[in-house]
C-alpha cells in the first residue's frame, strides 16, 4: 500500500499535462500557419486547447486522449505528418514475438489484451473445452518480456501428473499399457470420463447399453489389466449386473448356455458393427 | 440572519442607478453648456435638447460630446435649466428575413449518417527526427479474477498491475516502473504454473534513465528493459549508448532473472551491443520512414549454455499504402538448436500490410521460430514447444463505410510433432452503425488439420455514451475428432463492460462461459461441462 501511496504522489508530482503550462509567448510555439486561433483555443484560457483529431485521419480514441500534443508531435508542426503505427511510440514489450502488429490483441481503449480462448482458435492448439478456461501462465509457463512462448503440443507434457496420479486409482495407466497421447481417449471438455477406443472392438460402451458406465461396474480389477488388443481378458462380470436368475428364462431354448461371465461374452460382442443385443456371428438363438 | 438580507437586499436596490427622466444645466458659458447627464443616460453627440425654465421653454442646444456622466452642449442657456432626457431614436428596424424551413427529418439524419461514417483520408506521413515516447503516465490497475468448471476449480485470483513511466526525478532522469503482484486466494489441482507459490511477484522493470531528446548519453539502470536492442529480454544491469539525432548505440549488460519467477538470479547473464537509426524521408518521397534496430550479444544460460546471439529488426513505411517489417535472429553455439548444429536461424519473422486502393487492404505475416530449449524440469514442466511456423493472411474491403468485408487465413505447423492446422473464413462487419457508436460483425472459421473443427461467432460492440464500452459475443466452436476422440460442440458466450467512471478511474466486468452442447453422447460419465471465467478490474490512469 505504502508503495502504492508513493506511486500516485510521484505520477501526481510528474508534469503529465501541457494542461498546465503558460500560454506561448512567441508564435514559434508551434508552427504559426493560420492565425484562427479560436480553431484550437478558447477565450477562458490558452487552455485548454481543443481539436477535432478525427479530421487528421487518426482519430483519439481512449488512452490516446489523455496524451499530451507533444507526445506525438515531435516537431511542433502539427501540420508535419506522424506516424500512426503503433509501434511508431509503443516499445515491443514482447520482444519481439508477435512483430509490430499491436492492434491485433490490444486496442487504445484498454491495453487489457483482447486475446482471449476465442482468439485462440487462430492458433496450432484451440482452446476448447476446460482449456478454455484456465491462466495462460498456466501453459505459457514464461513471464520474462510478458512472452507467450509456444507450449508443447504434448498432452502427456502438461498432463503428466495426471498419468502418474492413475497409479493410485483402478486404472493405473503405466501398469495397463495406456500410451501418453491422452486425447485418444479422454475430452477436453471432462477429464475424468473416456471413450476407449480399443475397447470398441471387443466391447462397444461408446454407444448401446453400456455407454456411461464405469469401468469398474465390469471389471472386478484393473489393477492387472494390460492393454493387448486379442479381446482375451477375463477380468470382467456380467452377471454381477445381469443375475442368473433373470438372464436363464430368457435363454431356455439356447443350447450351451452357462450362466458364467466368459460364456455371456462369447455370444454377445456388443461390437461397434453390431446391434444393441449384438450376437457374434454364427450365433443363433 | 432576515435584517442582514434585507439589508443586503436594500442596498443592492440602492446601488442600481434609478433610470431618469430629467437633467440639468451645470454650469454654462456664452456658447456652450455643461450637462450633468452623459451616455449612461442615453445622451449622444448630435442630440438636440430643448432646455426648459420653470416649466417653459428657454431654447436649445446640440449636444457635442458625450462623456460617461455628463456631456457639453453647443448653445445659449442657464445654470439649472432642464430637459428632458428622451431615448435616443432607434435605428431602423433591420428587415428579418425568414429562413426557410428545415428539411425533414429523414433528409437530415440520411445526411448525418453519412457525415458520421465519412472515410477519412489519411495524412501522408514522412517523420521527423526523435524517438517516440507518450510522456509521463502512471496506470494502476486491481482485479479479481475467477475461473470454474464443472467438477474442478474454481480458482480466485487477485492482483495488483502497477506502471510507471517517465516519471521525472530531476536531473535529466526518470523512472519507469511495470510490475504485478498477484495472490491466488483459491487454487485446485490440477497446477502446473508455480503450484507452490500462491503469492507471486513479478517486476518487469524498474530502471532509472537517463534519455536525451536529441543528442547526449542515454543510460538506464535497474531492471532494465533495453530499448533498441530487438530481441533483448529484460536484463539486472545496465544499458548505456550514445544518442546522435534519431540514431543511438551502445551496450548493455547484466544478469538474466528467471524465467518463470522473474527472481534475480546468477545463472543467467548476458551483455552485447545495439544500434538503432530511423531515417525519414523528404516531403516528396515515397520513403515516410525506415526504422532499423540490431543487437548482437554474448549470452549465457543454463537452459542454452554459453552462445552467441544476433539480431535484426526492419520498419518501413512507404507511402501510405505499404508498412512492413522484417526480424532476424541467428544464434551460433550452446544447446538451441535442436539438431545439434553450431549455428542455428533462432526467429524469423516478416509482416506487412498494403493498401493498394483505399479502403481495400491485405495483411500478413510469417513467423518461423527455431530455438529448441531442452526441458530442465521434467515433462511437466515443459516451458517451450519446439521449431514451429506461422502464417497468416487475411485481406479486408470497406465497399461502403458502413460495410467490411473480410477474409481471414491462417497456417500453424509444429515442427517437432509434425501437427499442423489450418484456417480460413469470412468475417462480415458494420463497424459504424449508429454515428459510429455500434459495431456489429459475424464470422465463421473452417479449420483443418490434426485439430479440425469449425467456429461462428456473432459480436455486437457499442459506446453507450461516450463512458462505456460494451462487447458480447456469441460463439459456437465444433471440435473434431483430432483434439478428442470424439466429436464435440460448445457455445459460447462472452461479455465485457468497460465504463469511465472520471477520467482517470474506470471499471471493467467480463465474463465467458461456455457449455459442450452433447454431452450425452459419451461415455463413462459424460463431458457435459461448463466452464466460467469472470474478470473484474478497477483501473487508474493518471
Amino acid at each position: 500500500m505504502i508503495a502504492f501511496v508513493a506511486l500516485l504522489a510521484a505520477a501526481q508530482a510528474a508534469p503529465h499535462s501541457t494542461a498546465t503550462q503558460a500560454a506561448p509567448r512567441s508564435a514559434a510555439a508551434h508552427a504559426v500557419t493560420d492565425t484562427r486561433c479560436s480553431a484550437c483555443h478558447g477565450t477562458s484560457g490558452w487552455r485548454p486547447v481543443t481539436f477535432d483529431h478525427s479530421q487528421t485521419g487518426f482519430p483519439l480514441e481512449g488512452r490516446h486522449l489523455a496524451a499530451s500534443c507533444s507526445a506525438c508531435h515531435k516537431s511542433s508542426d502539427f501540420k508535419a505528418p506522424v506516424p500512426t503505427s503503433c509501434a511508431a511510440c509503443h516499445q515491443d514489450v514482447h520482444t519481439g514475438e508477435f512483430s509490430t502488429r499491436c492492434a491485433s490483441c490490444h486496442d487504445a481503449r484498454d491495453w487489457v489484451s483482447r486475446f482471449d480462448a476465442n482468439a485462440h482458435q487462430r492458433t496450432n492448439f484451440p482452446l476448447t473445452g476446460r482449456h478454455a478456461a484456465i491462466a495462460c501462465e498456466e501453459c505459457h509457463l514464461e513471464q520474462r518480456d510478458h512472452r507467450f512462448t509456444r507450449a508443447t503440443l504434448d498432452c502427456i507434457a502438461c498432463h503428466q501428473q495426471d498419468y502418474a496420479r492413475t497409479a493410485g486409482t483402478s486404472i493405473d495407466h503405466a501398469r495397463a499399457g495406456f500410451g501418453t497421447d491422452c486425447k485418444s481417449c479422454h475430452f477436453t471438455t471432462r477429464f475424468k470420463g473416456a471413450s476407449f477406443a480399443a475397447h470398441r472392438a471387443c466391447f462397444q460402451i461408446d454407444s448401446g447399453p453400456h455407454a456411461g458406465i464405469s469401468c469398474l461396474k465390469c471389471h472386478t480389477t484393473l489393477a492387472t489389466t494390460t492393454v493387448t488388443g486379442t479381446c482375451s481378458g477375463d477380468n470382467f462380470s456380467c452377471i454381477q449386473c445381469h443375475a442368473c436368475s433373470a438372464v436363464q428364462g430368457v435363454h431356455r431354448d439356447v443350447s450351451g448356455f452357462q450362466c458364467k461371465d466368459r460364456k455371456c461374452y462369447e455370444c454377445h460382442s456388443f461390437t461397434s458393427s453390431g446391434g444393441q443385443r449384438s450376437l457374434r456371428k454364427g450365433v443363433t438363438r | 440572519m432576515m435584517p442582514a438580507l434585507c439589508l443586503g437586499l436594500a442596498l443592492a436596490a440602492a446601488a442600481t442607478p434609478q433610470k431618469r427622466h430629467k437633467a440639468t444645466v451645470l454650469y454654462a458659458t456664452q456658447q456652450r453648456l455643461y450637462l450633468d447627464a452623459g451616455v449612461r443616460d442615453g445622451l449622444a453627440a448630435g442630440q438636440v435638447l430643448q432646455l426648459h425654465r420653470a416649466g417653459k421653454p428657454a431654447g436649445s442646444c446640440k449636444v457635442e460630446s458625450a462623456g460617461e456622466k455628463g456631456a457639453t452642449c453647443a448653445g445659449s442657456g442657464a445654470a439649472g435649466e432642464s430637459f428632458d432626457l428622451s431615448p435616443p431614436p432607434l435605428a431602423p428596424a433591420a428587415q428579418v428575413q425568414r429562413l426557410a424551413p428545415p428539411d425533414p427529418a429523414p433528409v437530415i439524419e440520411a445526411r448525418k449518417a453519412v457525415v458520421t461514417s465519412a472515410h477519412f483520408d489519411k495524412i501522408d506521413f514522412h517523420g521527423g527526427p526523435g524517438f517516440g515516447g507518450l510522456g509521463t503516465k502512471a496506470d494502476v490497475t486491481i482485479s479479481h479474477a475467477t475461473w470454474a468448471a464443472t467438477g474442478v476449480g474454481p480458482w480466485h485470483q487477485e492482483r495488483a498491475d502497477v506502471s510507471l513511466r517517465d516519471a521525472r526525478l530531476g536531473g535529466g532522469f526518470t523512472l519507469d516502473l511495470d510490475m504485478s503482484a498477484r495472490r491466488w486466494s483459491l487454487r485446485s489441482d490440477p497446477i502446473s504454473f508455480r503450484p507452490d507459490d500462491p503469492t507471486q511477484l513479478y517486476v518487469w522493470e524498474a530502471a532509472i534513465s537517463r534519455t536525451p531528446r536529441e543528442n547526449g548519453f542515454a543510460v538506464s539502470l535497474g531492471r532494465v528493459r533495453p530499448r533498441f536492442a530487438p530481441g533483448q529480454v529484460i536484463l539486472d544491469g545496465a544499458q548505456a549508448g550514445f544518442r546522435s539525432g534519431s540514431s543511438e548505440a551502445g551496450l548493455f549488460g547484466g544478469v538474466v532473472p528467471d524465467d518463470v519467477t522473474l527472481s534475480p538470479s546468477l545463472q543467467n547473464g548476458t551483455f552485447g551491443a545495439y544500434w538503432a537509426g530511423q531515417h525519414a524521408g523528404d516531403a516528396d518521397s515515397a520513403l515516410r520512414l525506415l526504422r532499423h534496430e540490431a543487437r548482437v550479444a554474448f549470452v549465457s544460460t543454463a537452459s542454452l549454455g554459453k552462445r552467441v546471439e544476433g539480431e535484426g529488426l526492419i520498419q518501413l513505411f512507404l507511402t501510405k499504402r505499404f508498412d512492413g517489417s522484417a526480424n532476424i535472429r541467428v544464434g551460433a553455439g550452446g544447446l538451441g538448436s535442436a539438431s545439434g548444429a553450431k549455428s542455428s536461424l533462432d526467429a524469423l519473422r516478416i509482416d506487412g500490410n498494403f493498401e493498394p486502393v483505399d479502403r481495400l487492404s491485405f495483411t500478413g505475416g510469417f513467423r518461423y521460430d527455431g530455438l529448441s530449449i531442452p526441458e530442465l524440469d521434467g515433462p511437466a514442466n515443459v516451458r517451450y514447444g519446439g521449431a514451429a511456423r506461422h502464417a497468416d493472411l487475411s485481406a479486408q474491403w470497406e465497399p461502403v463505410a458502413v460495410l467490411r468485408i473480410s477474409a481471414i487465413s491462417g497456417l500453424a505447423t509444429d515442427l517437432t510433432s509434425g501437427l499442423t492446422r489450418r484456417w480460413l473464413g469470412p468475417e462480415l462487419g458494420a463497424p459504424r452503425l449508429f454515428g459510429g457508436s455500434t459495431a456489429v460483425s459475424v464470422g465463421y472459421l473452417e479449420e483443418q488439420g490434426w485439430a479440425s473443427g469449425r467456429s461462428g461467432y456473432l459480436q455486437l460492440s457499442a459506446r453507450l455514451r461516450s463512458r462505456a464500452q460494451l462487447v458480447t459475443r456469441l460463439s459456437w466452436f465444433h471440435s473434431g475428432s483430432g483434439l478428442s476422440p470424439l466429436e464435440t460442440d460448445e457455445l459460447g458466450i462472452f461479455a465485457s463492460l468497460r465504463a469511465q467512471l472520471s477520467q482517470q478511474i474506470s471499471v471493467r466486468l467480463a465474463a465467458a462461459g461456455r457449455s459442450a452442447l452433447n454431452g450425452g453422447t459419451f461415455v463413462l460419465g459424460g463431458p457435459a461441462t461448463q466452464t466460467v471465467f469472470l474478470d473484474a478490474a478497477l483501473s487508474g490512469e493518471f
